[in-house]
């Protein structure tokens, strides 16, 4: 042997010095995958609650707020989600760079692989209902979480911009109802008019959306009911 | 128990990985297949004395030991000793401070040759140009662009080994080498050498 390896080979004899553990290598590799995976559904996630947003946005009651077309498309952009969304395809593409190969892979190929993956997955979780289930736990757990998206609680608690939605507390005679609105104030609604297409079966507990027109204090004439999650995908 | 120097030759790479973790001394024979080519290396890249990138070696060697367990065959051995040369020997200049070199003579011709065996170059590089001239301008390149000449022009490795080397993508390595070569020619035009 070199004077160098003998050297080398004494040193780590004299200081006992030992390889790690395989299982180390391998924890280190699956906790770089776990968290990759992790990044992909947190991803996910964004995708759904992007989709929710978008769908969930009544596009037509900008003319009841007084907004213009283009001011009303800038407010719906979910730029909270959109950052996440970023924030998490980063952090798939960190953990895919820092995996044994996965520096061969362009930077592009592999941001473009974790957004499709998110996408699938984000769509999936969409259409399993999870998507609206993301945003209302958000919104009730982290007290600043309304501050960042577009609440559509505020907008739609305007009476006399003709615009209510609440909760049904009692049904009574036909095409009469009783509304309690987000803010706690009972109403007594009456259906005028409806969208077939769009109305729902009223009963008991159902949340729903309101256009018409304030005719008292608590009294409210319905032209157009819809549920309130998703434009009527699902009550 | 260490085995016959003469079975040695005939063992590749991943087979002396095996018996080093088996037993510590046989390490050795590992260290002696790559000793000469990484210190050769070490001083290319760093251009440090033969004692200080003895001293980086044999950090080397012993962090390779410490991570046997972690190599495995989608890359190749030599691939990842290099890269934790590389890394050792880069994380060495910079407690350091200090800017890498091209210190062999021997090299500077070597590269010289390569240089003017190469169809962008060629052509251009007139006699009065002396290898001790190249040198210097390699030496003055950005070091990402330096790395991938010396590897390229004097370890004499493939674009896919440099990509496992330096830990990016192939298409990366080849527009590191590609810019490497025009910021060399800027720099010989640049510097009046014609």
């Amino acid at each position: 042997m070199s004077l160098i390896s003998e050297k080398i080979t004494k040193d780590i004899q004299d200081q006992k010095i030992e390889p790690r553990p395989r299982w180390y290598f391998l924890f280190k590799n699956y906790g770089i995958l776990t968290l990759f995976v992790l990044s992909i559904v947190c991803g996910a996630a964004a995708v759904s609650t992007i989709l929710f947003m978008i769908v969930d946005y009544d596009r037509d009651i900008a003319r009841y707020l007084d907004r213009s077309e283009l001011k009303d498309i800038i407010l719906s952009v979910p730029y909270f989600w959109i950052i996440i969304l970023i924030i998490f395809l980063s952090a798939a593409y960190y953990n895919f760079k820092k995996s044994y190969t996965g520096y061969r892979y362009e930077l592009y190929k592999v941001f473009l692989i974790s957004f499709a993956l998110s996408v699938i997955l984000g769509v999936g979780l969409y259409y399993g209902g999870l998507d609206s289930q993301i945003d209302e736990f958000l919104s009730q757990r982290i007290p600043l979480y309304e501050n960042f998206i577009y609440n559509k609680d505020d907008v739609w608690v305007s009476p006399e911009q003709g615009l209510l939605s609440g909760r049904v507390v009692e049904v009574g005679e036909v095409d009469k109802f009783v509304l309690e609105d987000f803010n706690g104030k009972v109403w007594q609604v009456e259906e005028i008019k409806t969208d077939e297409s769009n109305f729902p079966k009223i009963r008991k507990d159902l949340e729903l959306k309101l256009i018409g027109k304030k005719t008292g204090d608590n009294t409210f004439d319905a032209e157009n009911i819809r549920p309130w999650k998703n434009n009527g995908r699902r009550n | 128990m260490p085995i016959e120097n003469s079975n040695i030759s005939d063992m590749d790479d991943k087979e002396l990985i095996a018996i080093s973790l088996k037993e510590k001394e046989n390490y050795g024979y590992l260290i002696q297949r790559y000793e000469a080519r990484l210190l050769r290396y070490i001083i290319r890249l760093s251009g440090v004395r033969k004692e200080d990138a003895e001293d980086i070696l044999q950090e080397t060697f012993i962090k390779v030991y410490k991570n046997l367990n972690e190599y495995n065959a989608n890359l190749s051995f030599s691939a990842w000793i290099y890269r934790i040369t590389h890394n050792e020997t880069i994380s060495h200049l910079r407690r350091l401070k200090a800017r890498p070199k091209i210190a062999e003579s021997e090299d500077s011709s070597l590269l010289m040759d390569f240089v003017k065996s190469d169809p962008g170059f060629g052509a251009d590089i007139e006699n009065k140009f002396l290898a001790k001239d190249l040198a210097e301008v390699i030496d003055s390149l950005d070091d990402k662009y330096r790395d991938v000449i010396i590897l390229m022009y004097l370890e004499d490795k493939s674009y896919k080994e440099i990509s496992d080397i330096i830990k990016k993508p192939v298409g990366t390595v080849a527009t590191l080498i590609s810019r490497a070569k025009k910021q060399l020619k800027d720099k010989i035009m640049k510097n009046n050498h014609f």
